[in-house]
């Protein structure tokens, strides 16, 4: 999935830290970014899977995206942060460590993801941000909250 | 004009026409002698093609016409109700409905050539194409092709009016007339009163007059034709172009032909152009002559140009000659339809709402909901400082008022399932059409109101469950001669309210459910154990079970059976459950429950695992709080005892996953809870916690399905709690549901 | 003051139609449902024009027209025959029945208000 339309202009993005690796969101996704409140335990769902909150009078789901990741669970306290986005019509929460960054990003610092031997980054991470001699992946959203596989994984 | 709002509108309209259609249909199946059916069909499809054409979506009006005239040979007919081309015209209406939803999506337009030719054939149409002109929906009221003149310039009308008493009558004015041909340029008007008669002869109710207007103007011929468009024989008229030559475009004919009538004051001989007090004995004579070949009744007396005000025998004369000659039964029918329409037409004022603005009411209302139980709970809290009765006192009455207006809000979105019964009779004509079955729709309680939500989501469980009907349940028409049933099969589909939940069974009087090969399928499948004793009904239900393809089942005659665990998913999906009974030999009844609205529900709130679930209240039989001893081992399952039956236990929280397997089984408060396929389990939960109204959110919105979880609601601290899904909890896995010791009250069928 | 229509036809969108399009160009407007409704309406609502249909459930526009005729404050009332039917049975019953002028649909909005103009009184 190519994203034509950065080609010539400036992009934004959100960055979040998940166990000291930095990525980040495209902020036309991210609806707003709040604390951590208790969340409602699923059953039957997969561990990366929180839970859902309340936000507002609609169900919120939560994914804890180091868990997604394959890394350690995040233990939910006071210093998790919920990034709210929007993908299609859904409105989902990531559970992650902090937000470190808004990125002004020129189209020369993207970067397709170079061929890493690396399932988590094959599923998850969609390209490469080049910025301040940092390097953050763009997570690919629908694919951290894919709830397709849902059943097969419970 | 808001052409968008107006468009959905038309498309409404269209939907509510075809189920219109639909009805009528059905009526004249069970009553052929019914011609208001007729009419009713053809004033729906007259409609639609008028709407259709209003927006310019040409391919919907050619096909509506062609229906319409089908429909209007058809109820010229003999005995419409019962002529076979009522058939063609069923099918026709199918593709019209198609043809309407292709044209609202803006798809490919369905093919009707073929059912055009049908049609065509059928009622001896002519050919469409060639009548384009009666359908070619210009705006220009009247036929004035044949008027184009090129030429501009300056031109000197001489007209002459002579309006009759009729002219008046029919709220027209001579003053406007005028006026109105003032508007094309300079005129001139004498008044010719020499017909007016002494004041002793003088009859009010009769005109006199006699108009002569020069009229100098550049406006086309049309312009100045078009304001004598509505005159008739009620005003003789004639215009004349001065100097102009026989051999000129003056083509009264063409005009006339515009003007509906023939018989017109001016016969195409006349001899304009020469003065015109000539034209007045030619008129009077050959006009009345044609027009006495034309309606007689209308023009009776009329040598004297005169009609009587006071009488107004002319008009109904007409009509009833109309009627006896064009053999149009809507003469006879008003009364009746009247009298069939009256009192529904008539009986209440409507008010047009955006459903946005329903909705948003709905959301508020649940908010308020949530912040009166939130209110309710830090009453609770400081009921030992506060007033405690007097708050509780308050806050009851608060209850119930909002209680109240909840059902009245609910209530502006509830809707008469009928739409989608309506539907139905398609589904039943084209499964039929597929399978070589005969079948008629019975439908009972289609006015039964339930929320839109929910009937949105009727209409595909209910096409499966017909499909599957004819194609699985009905025998062939052979078979059923041999079996001494009517060929005709039928399908019964009910709606009606209980225990504030809406029920829709399926009834057919086919074969009903083959046990033996359900269970030797299901065995094939591993859903259930070889040599495993089962009831009759839950063998029955066996066809529900998710791998468990009936398509491959009990027949495949059609190829188009759809797995009925799909239907049981969607249904479940609305909070609903399925069940099936079957009668060997004489038919099937499915039974669907849904909630009456997908936006509330009362709850038991309930603890377990540490965690706040909701139990619908309505899935309740009764609550036990447990001692020790009460919850046993037999083989290996927990059962407690409930009078004189043993009832599976079930550990909610282990069921969810969430807590271990075993905890002592000697505290806590067992829910007994009947699911929707009849079986009675008892939920092992920690604590009761209190009942509430709650407001259902879905989990599917932003999330997905979540097994035993049929959705969720906010409480009043905020916080989110699960509804558990008592059928799926009750009934996992069949295996476990066999195991069951008691299978208890299965519901009864109705039929 | 402005103009008072009634309107009276079966087909919602066909109201719709007719009240944004005379709504628009300042005439108050009353709408009707079918003759029977349209004789209602009447009641009360002297109009300057009446509009109608022809093919409407309960009372057809041709009954409807008739009754009007028949008497009572609005029997010389213009009405205006608004319909998709253009047979010359048709506009014949219809002229039979009372009726001032014919306007076959759909209608341009400008064509039906100079219609209006021309017959209100």
């Amino acid at each position: 999935m190519t994203d034509t339309q950065s080609t010539h202009e400036n992009q934004e993005f959100i960055a979040f830290i998940v166990r000291n690796q930095e990525f980040c969101i495209d902020i036309k996704k991210i609806r707003e970014i709040r604390g951590w409140t208790h969340a409602t335990r699923l059953p039957h769902v997969p561990g990366y899977v929180v839970g859902v909150i309340n936000l507002r009078g609609t169900i919120l789901p939560i994914f804890d995206v180091a868990q997604r990741f394959g890394m350690e669970p995040s233990t939910s306290g006071g210093q998790n942060v919920i990034i709210v986005t929007q993908i299609g019509a859904r409105t989902v929460g990531l559970l992650v460590d902090s937000v470190s960054d808004i990125l002004h990003v020129d189209s020369a610092q993207i970067r397709d993801l170079p061929d890493v031997e690396s399932d988590m980054a094959r599923d998850f991470l969609k390209r490469v941000i080049l910025h301040d001699n940092r390097i953050i992946c763009e997570i690919m959203l629908e694919k951290v909250v894919d709830t397709d596989q849902l059943e097969a994984a419970a | 004009m808001n052409t968008d709002r107006i468009k959905e509108t038309f498309f409404l309209e269209c939907a509510e026409q075809m189920a219109e259609i639909e009805e009528s249909l059905m009526s004249l199946h069970e009553d052929p002698a019914q011609p208001e059916c007729i009419n009713a069909v053809f004033r729906a499809v007259h409609s639609v093609k008028g709407g259709a054409g209003a927006f310019g979506f040409n391919d919907l009006v050619h096909f509506a016409h062609v229906v319409e005239n089908g429909l209007d040979v058809l109820r010229n007919g003999a005995n419409p109700g019962a002529d076979p081309r009522l058939d063609l015209i069923a099918r026709a209406t199918d593709i019209l409905s198609d043809a309407i939803s292709a044209t609202r999506d803006g798809t490919a337009f369905p093919e009707t050539a073929a059912i055009v030719g049908e049609i065509t054939t059928a009622f001896a149409l002519g050919d469409p194409d060639a009548e384009e002109e009666d359908i070619a929906f210009d705006a220009v009221p009247i036929a004035i092709e044949a008027l184009e003149i090129a030429a501009p310039q300056e031109q000197v009308y001489l007209i002459t009016l002579r309006p009759q008493m009729s002219f008046y009558v029919r709220g027209d004015d001579m003053l406007k007339l005028i006026r109105s041909l003032a508007e094309l340029g300079r005129i001139q008007v004498d008044c010719d009163q020499s017909a007016l008669p002494d004041l002793d002869g003088f009859d009010p109710d009769k005109a006199y007059l006699t108009w002569s207007i020069r009229l100098e103007t550049a406006a086309p011929r049309e312009e100045v034709d078009s304001v004598f468009e509505w005159l008739d024989e009620d005003c003789q008229f004639s215009i004349d172009v001065e100097g102009a030559g026989s051999g000129d475009d003056f083509d009264l004919d063409a005009l006339l032909a515009g003007l509906d009538s023939t018989g017109d004051v001016a016969a195409p001989d006349a001899p304009f152009g020469l003065d015109l007090p000539a034209l007045e004995p030619l008129e009077a004579t050959g006009a009345v002559e044609e027009r006495n070949i034309l309606t007689p009744p209308a023009l009776a007396g009329s040598d004297a140009d005169l009609v009587p005000l006071d009488s107004p025998a002319p008009a109904p004369a007409v009509v009833e000659t109309e009627a006896r000659d064009r053999k149009e039964p809507r003469g006879a029918v008003p009364a009746q339809a009247a009298a069939a329409q009256g009192t529904t037409a008539k009986a209440t004022a409507t008010i047009r709402v955006e459903s946005e603005k329903v909705d948003r009411l709905i959301n508020l209302m649940g908010e308020a909901v949530i912040s009166q139980a939130m209110l309710a709970e830090r009453i609770a809290e400081n009921i030992e400082t506060a007033n405690g009765s007097t708050s509780y006192q308050v806050l009851d009455e608060m209850q119930g008022l909002m209680r109240e207006i909840q059902e009245s809000v609910m209530s502006i979105r509830a809707q008469p399932v009928k739409p989608v019964f309506m539907r139905l009779a398609r589904v039943i004509r084209e499964a039929c059409t597929a399978t070589g079955k005969q079948a008629r729709l019975v439908l009972e309680g289609e006015g039964t109101e339930v929320d839109t939500t929910v009937i949105e989501n009727l209409n595909d469980p209910l096409t499966h469950l017909i499909r599957n009907a004819i194609d699985h349940g009905l025998e062939s028409p052979e078979k059923r001669r041999e079996l001494g049933k009517p060929e005709e099969g039928t399908i019964k589909v009910s709606a009606f309210h209980m225990s504030g939940r809406i029920v829709v069974t399926i009834d057919d009087d086919g074969a009903g459910i083959n046990r033996k090969r359900v269970l030797e399928k299901a065995v094939e499948k591993g859903i259930v154990d070889a040599g495993a004793e089962l009831a009759d009904s839950e063998i029955d239900n066996l066809v529900f079970a998710p791998g468990f393809s009936t398509a491959q089942t009990v027949s495949d005659l059609s190829g188009r059976g759809v797995g009925m665990d799909v239907v049981r998913q969607s249904i479940q999906k609305l909070g609903g459950r399925v069940s099936i009974i079957s009668a060997p030999g004489k038919g099937t009844q499915i039974r669907l429950s849904l909630p009456l609205t997908l936006a509330i529900l009362d709850g038991m709130i309930v603890r377990a695992a540490d965690e706040v679930f909701i139990v619908p209240i309505t899935s309740v039989i009764e609550t036990i709080s447990v001692k020790k001893g009460d919850i046993n081992i037999i083989g290996g399952k927990y059962v407690a005892r409930r009078r004189d039956t043993l009832v599976p236990v079930i550990n909610v929280a282990e069921r969810l996953g969430f807590r271990g397997a075993q905890k002592d089984m000697d505290s806590g408060t067992l829910l007994v809870v009947e699911a929707q396929d009849g079986s009675v389990v008892a939920l092992l939960i920690d604590e009761i916690e209190g009942q509430q109204q709650i407001v259902i959110k879905s989990l599917e919105q932003n999330f997905g399905s979540v097994r035993h979880v049929s959705a969720a609601t906010i409480l009043g601290t905020g916080r989110i709690a699960l509804i558990l899904d008592i059928d799926e909890i009750a009934s996992t896995k069949h295996a476990e549901a066999r195991s069951h010791l008691q299978n208890g009250h299965v519901e009864r069928m109705s039929a | 003051m402005s103009k008072k229509i009634l309107a009276v036809d079966d087909s919602r969108t066909m109201r719709l139609m007719i009240e944004d399009c005379l709504a628009m160009a300042g005439y108050d407007v009353v709408l009707a449902v079918d003759g029977q409704d349209g004789l209602d309406k009447l009641d009360g609502n002297m109009p300057d024009v009446i509009i109608t249909d022809i093919n409407m459930p309960v009372m057809d526009g041709f009954a409807f027209i008739e009754a009007v005729r028949k008497g009572g404050t609005a029997s010389r009332v213009p009405i205006l025959v608004l319909t998709t039917e253009s047979s010359p049975e048709k506009k014949q019953r219809a002229r039979a029945s009372g009726a001032t002028g014919w306007i076959v649909k759909p209608f341009m909005p400008e064509k039906l208000i100079a219609a209006i103009e021309r017959v209100a009184h």
